[in-house]
């Protein structure tokens, strides 16, 4: 054991920064650079439909309460993915790994449950919206399936992403026995 | 502790070697690693006002460099690339015999590994993770009769 202490301690020892180095990663943005360009390409997207759907889908031909659905639906997924951008540049809090995990855990729980419904709110807000006043047939049932089922394959791709991250904070990794 | 941008830097340049070795030890790629480097850098800034001179800056460093890694998101999986051989110096054949041996851990038994290789104490291992010192020695007792079971009894390097 001692030998791998002794690799251990000099582990990296011709790799060096200066603090002028150091410096340049104060100025840069805080990293989780996948989950961050994801949320604000999503919100982006998301902002953009919003802004354009009520023109380019015949908003005003539909009923007020399908448009308020939407809209609702589609402005809570961009509220909470901003709120999700705010907490990727959070500090971690907790006096140590146990406590840090515990409560980054729990946040998370809470973002990834908040997450999924509101996704799943906002398919089927979409589908109503669409299929609203159309008359089914043979071929368009099965649009609407090919669509529902497009839909429900996200939400499972994505209760597996959050399932994985939460996982990966699982704080009684340190409890003790 | 107040400690300016420039007191940082300083003494964070002196115990860059920690986060050095934490993100070699999870994280595959150069990519990677970088990216984890940058989020402890951030993460270790934004905390500087909650540090206090009770516990060592070292030990500090370890308690955030570790939470960021066990929490931080990998961008992706390593990608295989095929090399022709290279020669590679002691030093490097050392510390990737090291990350061979210890990458089968989860990320809490390295992280156990990690603060027993760098020599620090029971004591100062529970304070980081928040598991008793007797949970402590239990658990490095199992992963070194597990890392020992790979390694030659003559030598660790063969």
């Amino acid at each position: 054991m001692e030998e791998l202490k002794a690799a251990w301690q000099n582990m990296g020892a011709g790799q060096h920064k200066s603090p002028e180095d150091l410096k340049q990663y104060l100025r840069k943005l805080p990293v989780r650079r996948s989950v961050l360009f994801q949320m604000i390409l999503e919100t982006a997207a998301l902002t953009l439909f919003l802004v354009f759907y009520y023109d380019a889908f015949d908003g005003d031909k539909k009923p007020l309460y399908l448009n308020l659905l939407l809209a609702g639906a589609v402005g809570f997924v961009i509220l909470h993915n901003l709120t999700g951008i705010a907490q990727a540049m959070n500090v971690l809090k907790g006096k140590n790994l146990r406590d840090v995990l515990s409560g980054y855990a729990s946040r998370l729980k809470i973002f990834a449950a908040i997450s999924v419904a509101s996704r799943a709110g906002m398919y089927i807000c979409l589908l109503l919206f669409f299929t609203w006043a159309v008359e089914l047939n043979t071929f368009k049932v099965w649009v609407l399936i090919g669509a529902a089922l497009v839909f429900l394959g996200q939400m499972l791709l994505l209760v597996r992403v959050w399932l994985k991250r939460i996982a990966a904070a699982d704080p009684d990794r340190f409890a003790g026995e | 502790m107040i400690m300016d941008e420039r007191q940082f830097l300083q003494q964070l340049s002196e115990h860059e070697g920690i986060l050095f070795k934490i993100c070699r030890l999870y994280r595959d790629t150069p990519e990677d690693r970088e990216d984890l480097f940058q989020e402890i850098v951030y993460q270790l800034w934004k905390s500087l006002p909650g540090y206090e001179a009770r516990s060592k800056f070292s030990t500090w460093i370890y308690k955030i460099a570790l939470s960021t890694a066990l929490v931080h998101f990998r961008r992706r999986r390593p990608a295989i690339v095929y090399m022709p051989a290279l020669p590679e110096v002691p030093a490097q054949m050392e510390e990737n015999r090291l990350l061979e041996l210890l990458a089968p851990l989860d990320a809490a038994d390295k992280a156990l590994m990690a603060l027993y290789l760098e020599d620090l104490s029971y004591a100062e291992i529970a304070e980081i993770t928040g598991i008793t010192e007797n949970n402590v020695g239990v658990r490095l007792n199992r992963i070194r009769a597990r890392i020992k079971k790979h390694v030659n009894s003559t030598s660790w390097k063969n």
